[in-house]
């Protein structure tokens, strides 16, 4: 059983088909990449995966779950997580605050406890602590999240995605906006914290993509072009006119 | 000592102060100090019950008046030809201001922002109008007058206990104001509370973390609405009078005020604004009628000043402040041979 199968999903904005007919499988564990130009459909296809985005027609399953027309709180519980192209994070909250909601999402009945106090909850709390250790963020569980650097601010939106136990995570530009040593930083943290997880990630920095993709699915106009190996992906003509070249001269 | 332990130990400290005063209020009230009283804490119990809307989910509620209206009538109406049962005419006000909210939360939440704002005060306007048009439910224009007091159940009674007089409606008003806060209190430190205030900071990062955002707002509003009911119960038991003007936006105005004025940011700061508003009204209205002139300087320094609240002065200072302590010996030595 795969775990994602998107079967000629299409999304239509009016007139513009932002995505036209893809149809692609990713395996269980596998991680893999969504190239292609700005307005290529990488990220609509990622808010149709996650549910933040309404499918205009297909199917997509999630490890044989059927959620085309499930909404996105539903499809997290089947194990989908996801970081978004801008910080994604609760700025007024501490970073505990931030992780401990992460946590919470996990056991969903629960949280409609209204007499339940969080902060006597030690087992939550260590686990965010413990959390935020993973991260590699330095700073005391107290601090509000908008003091935080940009890059900071990344580890904090991927503990928040982890602390849900995600079986698949979409990332969204991770790097964008990083310095190379940042870059760096997160992609290591990557690398070692997404071990064993079907990751589907839209990067343009092609070191990034390098580094963590097993599989690379170029995109243009909505539609898939080429889907191979990073290797194969290198060498393929269409995908040097359609991305490579581009990237490279920009 | 971080905020929220200061937020905590403020709270808690300003409670017990609180309940220890107010519960001597009657002994030493002179004239309608009593009355008045209780007037404050009806209008703090709906205050907190728009803090829970406004402070812990972010939804600027324009129409909260429907729910203090409604319950002032609903009050009026069961106890006039229903039930002369305190509790009974209490608890049914309370499950049809919850169905209220619940119908109203279903339509209103799915906008945001100022479409919801919008809309809530639409409904409350409706509300008004309707009770403008029917005269036999409502008492039209003129409202509802000769509102009784209710009785209290049989075994109550016999230990001596009755809310006829103004000290006793006092205390019964005391009861379920601080019933109404440690119910707060209690929400806003829950797993249910921490989810609110997700919702407020990031509502799409909260659906994507799989928390169905749509019921927990839903479930906030009509709790608000349960709180916002049984106050305006309270206000027409105070006045014996239920009448339109408690459905009219000004009022949906004046609780907004009372929480800003006091602060959105802890519990206190809707009692504390309510207590500042309704004084303020209370003494300026004795040397004027355009007394809401008055409010509104109060309201235009403390958006000024302190642009958090009254209670966020208190806050600050208590931050700031640092207890002086006696140097030992050792200091002194030290000071003295620098």
């Amino acid at each position: 059983m795969n775990a994602i199968d998107l079967m000629n999903v299409r999304k239509h904005f009016g007139e513009f088909q932002a995505v036209a007919g893809v149809n692609l499988a990713i395996p269980k564990r596998q991680r893999c990449a969504l190239l292609g130009p700005n307005g290529a459909g990488k990220t609509t296809l990622l808010n149709l995966i996650s549910g933040r985005l309404t499918l205009t027609q297909g199917v997509i399953k999630i490890e044989g779950h059927d959620v085309s027309r499930e909404p996105a709180n539903r499809r997290a519980h089947l194990g989908v997580g996801r970081s978004f192209q801008k910080t994604n994070i609760f700025p007024q909250l501490t970073l505990l605050q931030n992780v401990r909601l992460g946590l919470q999402a996990r056991h969903p009945k629960r949280n409609w406890n209204p007499w339940l106090s969080i902060d006597s909850d030690k087992a939550i709390h260590d686990e965010a602590c413990a959390l935020l250790q993973r991260v590699k963020i330095n700073r005391s569980v107290t601090t509000q999240a908008d003091a935080l650097s940009y890059g900071e601010q990344r580890q904090l939106e991927l503990a928040i995605t982890l602390a849900t136990k995600p079986r698949i995570v979409l990332l969204d530009e991770p790097t964008a906006g990083m310095s190379p040593t940042e870059t760096s930083h997160v992609l290591d943290l990557m690398l070692e914290l997404l071990e064993g997880l079907t990751v589907v990630i839209v990067e343009h920095d092609l070191s990034v993509v390098d580094s963590m993709a097993e599989r690379i699915v170029v995109m243009e106009r909505g539609q898939v072009i080429a889907d191979g190996t990073p290797a194969e992906m290198k060498s393929d003509e269409r995908v040097q006119n359609a991305y490579f070249k581009r990237a490279v001269h920009a | 000592m971080t905020e929220r332990a200061l937020s905590s130990k403020l709270t808690v400290s300003l409670l017990l102060v609180m309940t220890t005063l107010l519960g001597l209020i009657p002994v030493f009230a002179v004239g309608s100090g009593t009355e008045f009283s209780a007037d404050i804490l009806i209008y703090a119990i709906m205050a907190v019950g728009l803090y829970v809307q406004l402070s812990l989910l972010g939804l600027v509620n324009f129409g909260f008046s429907a729910f203090f209206g409604v319950g002032g009538y609903l009050g009026a109406i069961f106890i006039m030809n229903t039930t002369r049962d305190l509790f009974v005419s209490l608890g049914l006000t309370m499950v049809i201001c919850a169905l209220l909210a619940l119908l109203f939360g279903l339509v209103a939440l799915r906008t945001r922002q100022t479409a919801f704002t919008m809309i809530t005060l639409a409904f409350a306007q409706l509300l008004y109008v309707l009770s403008l048009a029917d005269d036999r439910w409502t008492g039209g224009v003129n409202g509802l007058t000769g509102v009784p007091r209710p009785r209290l159940p049989l075994t109550l009674r016999e230990l001596g206990l009755s809310i006829d007089s103004d000290a006793g409606f006092y205390y019964f008003v005391l009861v379920l104001f601080l019933l109404t806060l440690m119910g707060v209190w209690v929400l806003q430190r829950s797993r249910m509370g921490a989810v609110f205030a997700g919702i407020r900071e990031n509502e799409e990062r909260m659906t994507v973390l799989g928390f169905p955002v749509f019921a927990y707002k839903l479930s906030g509003f009509v709790i608000s609405g349960v709180i916002g009911g049984y106050a305006g119960y309270l206000n027409a038991l105070l006045f014996g009078f239920a009448g339109p003007g408690a459905l009219f936006w000004t009022t949906s105005g004046e609780a907004l005020l009372m929480v800003i004025l006091g602060g959105t940011t802890s519990l206190a700061g809707p009692v504390v604004g309510a207590a500042v508003f309704i004084g303020i009204s209370h003494y300026a209205v004795s040397f004027t009628d355009h007394w809401r002139l008055f409010v509104g300087i109060a309201f235009i320094a403390i958006v000024m000043f302190a642009p958090l609240g009254l209670v966020s002065i208190a806050k600050s200072r208590l931050m700031t402040w640092k207890p002086l302590k006696t140097p030992n010996k050792s200091q002194w030595a030290q000071e003295d041979t620098l």
